[in-house]
């Protein structure tokens, strides 16, 4: 097994791109849900 | 038997093509990383 270098490099938009669509889909939907935590909770 | 060999052909999934991977990697981890999330939020409005 022997590794190669990449055939095409990817370049900063793509890298932007990419790592900017990671955080996002993971912080996005939790960061909603925390956010909303108060409205969630009724009221005695 | 044979199978084919080389990089991304070991895979239950394509890397043919990079925005597509992204879109498919950001829906499977993003959806797993929220369900403690929307659990959270079910039983709040369960209450």
């Amino acid at each position: 097994v022997h590794s190669m270098p990449p055939e095409v490099e990817l370049g900063i938009m793509e890298k932007a791109i990419g790592l900017t669509s990671c955080f996002v889909s993971l912080f996005l939907p939790a960061g909603w849900i925390l956010s909303h935590l108060e409205d969630y909770k009724r009221p005695e | 038997s044979h199978y084919e060999e080389g990089p991304g052909k070991n895979l239950p999934f394509s890397v043919e093509n990079k925005w597509t991977l992204l879109v498919k990697m950001c829906l499977f981890f993003g959806s797993a990383f929220s369900v403690p999330f929307l659990i959270v939020r079910h039983q709040l409005l369960k209450q």
